[in-house]
């Protein structure tokens, strides 16, 4: 297994990507810290992290609050002794167009999104820059490197968590912590099902990947729990793609190329 | 069932360093390996060190496309097919470019680029042809990042293998072939001698977040997880494994140091 044994904070695991990530954790050998702020729901991922025969505890926390993520690493560190590594996922969305994106609809993404990951990382990273080990996973997104028109503040954040964790990843990797960044692609969740709703849309959606297809909670997480993994130990201050190739689609949508090698056509004309 | 159960991998360069050892661990973890090398007597003993039920050996100059046809035939005959490739051949040539003669030139980019193509198109057409899903992994590096200078067309070979990775992974997305690639740092092999100098191998591990250079098992650990299912959505990405290194541009500024 290759979390035998560690203790794992995952904020945003009350569903999605940081429910699948939880569990997997756990199949693989850790105890799990659930940290959210639906407690409902978080208690819910806990007995998935028990099924697997894990330890859970669950940590009811706003993430943009600094008295908040001490508490979350207190409460870890009461209930399992220490901590080897933590995943940021939490995050709100508040799409608007750039014109119309209200100062609190700014302040709710870049609070929960970009603070909250320096905030939770800081308090659960001390601990583990106390015994000289861990490591720090956060989950930006490909609209962390592509501009999401639509999204408020949503690109914006998600590109500050890719330069947070680099910055986490050169300061703190000479003394056992790694940091290193995660970009998912189209991944249907709880919080994304609405842009899914439309079998149109969803099929647009699935189109424009090169592999044809979203992805699934769990593909993230298994990238997560590599990183989070001692078969990542000397990667740091990397991101690490999951999108089907779909950051790198761009050209394809010239007219007249096609990716996806069935409908690959190129006319020289 | 092992993660490589049943799954057969093709590796260049595999005669020794990063090569070498993600052939080794493909196998112990449950996999056959063809090695492909241009060094006949060390390919031949990796694989006798892996075990001929396991690993077979062929002699591969991958600017040959003949060559790499070849070592496409060799895993089907004796394994019944290739799920993976590593691309891992290279050869150093490094010089300033003022000075580097064009054979040098040459040598980098037909062994490093052109091979890389070629083999991954013999590997590729057979993929494709017989509806067998795969995965390829091309060794880039983080010159392939950054300018690295003094190392003649390494840099520019480096960057160009990302670019043929992610552009064979937009095209052959749609037949279930992933392709990826994989950026080490400074990384203790046969073909970083020069790290055996103990004044080099302390300055280079000094200018790593991490603080050390990194190791085959390092970069065939990242390898082997893009070749497993684990990473099954991964396509067109390019993995730093490098200890932070590509990231320290700014520590180097005078007054900053971390750590």
């Amino acid at each position: 297994m290759m979390l035998e044994g560690k203790k794992i904070i995952v904020t945003g695991a009350a569903s999605g990507i940081g429910r699948a990530t939880a569990v997997l954790a756990a199949r693989e050998g850790a105890d799990v810290a659930v940290a959210d702020i639906d407690r409902a729901r978080a208690e819910e991922t806990a007995g998935l992290v028990q099924a697997e025969g894990r330890e859970a505890i669950v940590i009811e926390m706003d993430t943009s609050k600094a008295a908040d993520a001490q508490r979350m690493a207190d409460e870890a560190t009461a209930a399992f002794g220490t901590i080897d590594g933590i995943v940021c996922g939490a995050i709100k969305l508040q799409p608007a167009k750039l014109e119309e994106l209200t100062e609190e609809g700014w302040d709710r993404v870049i609070d929960v999104g970009l603070k909250g990951y320096f905030l939770c990382a800081q308090a659960a990273g001390r601990v583990m820059l106390e015994k000289g080990s861990g490591s720090i996973v956060f989950l930006s997104s490909v609209g962390g490197v592509q501009a999401y028109n639509g999204a408020g503040a949503y690109s914006v954040a998600k590109a500050g968590n890719v330069m947070l964790g680099n910055l986490f990843g050169v300061e703190w990797g000479g003394r056992g912590v790694r940091a290193n960044t995660v970009l998912p692609g189209q991944v249907p969740t709880p919080m994304t099902a609405a842009m899914f709703d439309d079998p149109e849309i969803a099929a647009g959606r699935a189109a424009v990947v090169p592999m044809g297809r979203v992805g699934k909670p769990e593909e993230i997480a298994e990238a997560c729990v590599f990183l989070l993994s001692d078969r990542a130990s000397y990667v740091n201050a990397a991101t690490l793609k999951v999108d089907g190739g779909q950051a790198e689609s761009k050209m394809m949508h010239t007219p007249g190329r096609n990716w996806g090698g069935k409908k690959m056509e190129y006319s020289a004309a | 069932m092992a993660r490589f159960t049943d799954k057969v991998c093709i590796v260049t360069g595999g005669a020794s360093g990063i090569g070498a050892k993600t052939a080794e661990m493909f196998v112990e973890q449950g996999g056959k390996v063809v090695v492909g090398d241009v060094n006949d007597t060390l390919g031949t003993e990796v694989c006798e060190r892996i075990g001929a039920d396991n690993a077979a050996y062929v002699h591969l100059d991958v600017t040959n496309p003949d060559a790499c046809q070849a070592a496409v035939e060799l895993a089907v005959e004796k394994f019944g097919g290739i799920d993976c490739v590593l691309n891992s051949a290279v050869k150093m040539a490094p010089g300033l470019l003022k000075d580097l003669p064009l054979e040098n030139w040459n040598l980098m980019v037909n062994v490093g680029l052109t091979g890389t193509f070629l083999m991954s198109q013999a590997a590729g057409r057979w993929m494709i042809d017989n509806g067998r899903p795969g995965s390829i992994v091309t060794l880039s590096s983080i010159g392939g990042r950054q300018p690295y200078g003094m190392s003649g067309a390494y840099s520019t070979v480096k960057a160009a293998l990302i670019m043929l990775a992610r552009h064979l992974a937009i095209e052959w997305a749609g037949n279930g072939i992933r392709v990826n690639a994989v950026c080490p740092g400074h990384t203790e092999t046969p073909l970083t001698a020069y790290l055996q100098d103990p004044e080099i191998k302390k300055g280079r591990s000094e200018v790593t977040p991490l603080q050390r250079v990194g190791q085959p098992v390092d970069i065939a650990n990242g390898i082997l997880f893009l070749f497993s299912d684990e990473a099954d959505y991964i396509t067109a990405a390019a993995l730093d494994i490098d200890g932070g290194l590509s990231m320290t541009v700014m520590n180097h500024l005078p007054g900053r140091k971390w750590s």
